[in-house]
């Protein structure tokens, strides 16, 4: 019972911080909403832009760039009249690729700085091309678990867990290292609170707001883009709060070690954030890095999360498939805590 | 200029002093340059099951044709359908390959079968990307390849690893000179270091210029101690010219960090100011085209991409590093965004001088 009116009054205190900042509240439960960006963020080709130069005004080409301008995700932009021009065209009107057609043949200049969306335009022009030799179209292809490609379908993971990361763990660590810089954690270190006590105080609210961000995550989820998860709802809401006690952990993590609110934020966004979600196998596949990383990255939370997620929402996988990932999760939010929690008295009394 | 320059120093100072800031600083991007980008850019291959339910000439013809191909990386057949979709789910491959029964025979008869091809498209891109492949190789027997080249510019190889370490670097500039810019003002005014300041006779106009351009500072450098482990680690070559590179990236580094000042000046809090931070740094992140290019984006969409300071620093790097033009080409962007720092730092110079 004493136990349980410690971890209590902790978690008072941790409300009226949050509720008497109305600026912060209002941020703090604005957050979800950045899953719309998943309306934005679309995998598909939306309009490129593309220059071109037919040198001997050749009738057949000229037919040629009308059908690759009448192309939906493709629009001719410019017509250039010179091979001299090439190079610079790419300057202007964020030029992708120029379509020159002279005396040695047709050559296709493709900017491939950015290889997604290069090998992207490459295909679609390559087809219309090849739409011209009339060969006829014998493959049939079926795009399994998404069939009608759903452009959301593919940012919405990434969107939940940025959230998820950077709310989660920026949210716990700044209020433990805020005590620490201004001097109130020697205060309650004073009182007989324990330090298991006082940080099961200080999540308990924090768990609380992050459940209502993952209910309102699933309510957009559901009522905005329309997606349908495959397997259970009830696991796809225990691996986001699972996924969000992680985030947690690690904040709390950097919170012992730093000792000024700076560094923790830093730290959260740069040791955490980047890494997670440059791993995670949505910027670049997770089987084709080279294998020390893909060690490294298999443990990351955001990779376990990703994976769960696909088996869960777009595969329809239950638990037992999923186990891995479940399993990676929890033993990192003990371990972590654990981590984190000795010494943690020693430390949080002992900042500046 | 002498109180200025009073303010510069202090700063320095005060930097020096922090051992676990220089250590956060100098630690930062060796874990984001040297690391990340190991991960990135590497061509995802293919992995097939076949079910091969003619077993004629022309499907094992077809069959090798996938094997041979250097975008597959596994080419395997199985016996059935049922056993190549456990596959697919296991996420051992990621497509299915059949050739229906009869294949060669209504080749030859003019009215050829359907292949089927089953893609994973739990990932858009790839799906697609693969999709593509596959039917390249299925199809490039009937085709003239010859009669169209394609060239890549600026990158010969494909390869996405540099302009990953591009918007890693920016990234990493950005979060570190908006943090350090906005914590190290809203920690003085929580402390009222701000207004002991103040009364020395500072001007609250030269506390906001002597900050802005240390911080521009420590992120230019932040930038070449990036660059500089970029070209040690993955040979990262500047295609244009490196000093325009850095002018161009000190300016462009002035709206990010006024709004950074601006949080700071309107907000009373570290914690206020963090969460109003996170809030833009993520909408701006997002809207960067770091995450989706700016071609897959709807046209009201790009606007906003396109008044976005983040996008211009990214934009402006790409440009130079990679491609190497002139910084020239971003003149419109660079004015942009000293008219948009001044405009901010302005209100933000009206907030600060309400402190005393």
């Amino acid at each position: 019972m004493k136990t349980w009116n410690a971890i209590k009054a902790v978690s008072i205190q941790e409300v009226k911080y949050i509720i008497r900042d109305p600026v912060s509240c209002l941020v703090l439960f604005l957050m979800p909403f950045f899953l719309l960006f998943g309306f934005i963020l679309s995998p598909n080709l939306v309009c490129s832009h593309i220059a071109v130069l037919n040198g001997n005004h050749d009738p057949r080409i000229e037919e040629l760039f009308n059908r690759i301008d009448a192309q939906p995700n493709i629009v001719i932009v410019e017509h250039l009249n010179s091979e001299d021009q090439i190079t610079e065209a790419f300057t202007r009107n964020n030029i992708k690729a120029v379509i020159a057609a002279c005396d040695e043949g047709t050559n296709i200049f493709i900017d491939y700085s950015d290889p997604r969306v290069a090998s992207n335009v490459e295909s679609r022009i390559i087809g219309v091309v090849r739409s011209l030799d009339k060969t006829q179209d014998i493959l049939n292809i079926r795009y399994v678990y998404n069939p009608t490609l759903q452009p959301e379908a593919m940012p919405v993971p990434l969107l939940i867990e940025i959230i998820l990361l950077i709310i989660s763990s920026i949210m716990l660590s700044m209020c433990v290292s805020r005590e620490k810089e201004q001097g109130s954690a020697r205060l309650l270190a004073l009182t007989p609170i324990s330090s298991a006590q006082l940080v099961l105080g200080k999540v308990l609210p924090y768990a609380v707001l992050s459940l209502c961000h993952i209910l309102f995550i699933f309510l957009l989820f559901h009522y905005a883009f329309g997606i349908e998860i495959q397997g259970s709802a009830a696991l796809f809401l225990l691996l986001c709060m699972l996924f969000s006690l992680d985030s947690m952990a690690h904040g709390l993590l950097f919170a012992t070690w730093a000792k000024h609110q700076l560094e923790v934020v830093i730290l959260c966004w740069l040791v955490f954030f980047i890494p997670n979600v440059f791993l995670c196998g949505y910027v670049s596949s997770i089987a084709e890095m080279p294998g020390a990383l893909r060690v490294l990255s298999s443990i990351m939370p955001g990779t376990a999360f990703m994976n769960a997620y696909l088996g869960i929402v777009c595969r329809g996988t239950g638990f037992a498939e999923n186990i891995l990932w479940f399993a990676i999760i929890i033993a990192q939010i003990i371990l972590i805590s654990l981590l984190s929690l000795s010494g943690f008295t020693h430390r949080y009394s002992k900042s500046l | 200029m002498k109180r200025f320059c009073a303010i510069f120093h202090k700063e320095f100072l005060q930097l020096l002093r922090s051992p676990i800031l220089m250590a956060v600083l100098a630690i930062c991007p060796a874990i984001i340059v040297c690391v990340i980008p190991f991960a990135l850019g590497n061509d995802p291959k293919i992995k097939a099951d076949i079910v091969d339910l003619d077993n004629s000439t022309t499907s094992r013809l077809l069959t090798e044709r996938l094997q041979s191909s250097y975008m597959f990386s596994k080419v395997v057949k199985v016996p059935n359908y049922e056993f190549a979709l456990q596959d697919l789910e296991r996420t051992k491959i990621n497509a299915v390959i059949v050739f229906p029964e009869g294949l060669e025979g209504s080749i030859a008869d003019q009215n050829p079968k359907q292949i089927f091809v089953g893609v994973d498209a739990t990932n858009t891109i790839k799906a697609q990307a693969d999709a593509f492949h596959i039917s390249g190789v299925l199809a490039s027997g009937n085709i003239q390849k010859d009669s169209v080249s394609v060239q890549q510019m600026f990158n010969q190889e494909g390869n996405g690893r540099m302009y990953n370490l591009i918007a890693l670097i920016s990234l990493m500039l950005t979060i570190v000179g908006m943090s350090l810019m906005t914590l190290n003002i809203v920690a003085e005014k929580e402390h009222h270091i701000v207004e002991h300041v103040l009364l020395t006779g500072v001007s609250p106009a030269s506390l906001i210029a002597a900050k802005l351009l240390f911080f521009d500072l420590i992120a230019i450098m932040e930038l070449i101690i990036g660059l500089l482990l970029g070209h040690l680690i993955f040979g990262l070559e500047i295609a244009g010219s490196v000093i325009e590179l850095i002018f161009g990236c000190a300016i462009l580094l002035y709206p990010l960090l006024s709004m950074a000042l601006f949080i700071s000046a309107i907000s009373k809090t570290q914690m206020q100011a963090i969460y109003m931070m996170i809030f833009l740094l993520v909408v701006i992140v997002l809207l960067s085209t770091m995450f989706s290019p700016l071609e897959n984006m709807a046209d009201n969409t790009t606007i906003v991409c396109k008044i976005n300071p983040l996008f211009w620093l990214i934009e402006a790097m790409r440009n130079v590093i990679l491609k190497g033009f002139s910084i020239w080409i971003m003149r419109t962007e660079m004015a942009a965004s000293i008219i948009f720092g001044t405009i901010l730092s302005f209100f933000s110079k009206l907030a600060i001088k309400k402190i005393s």
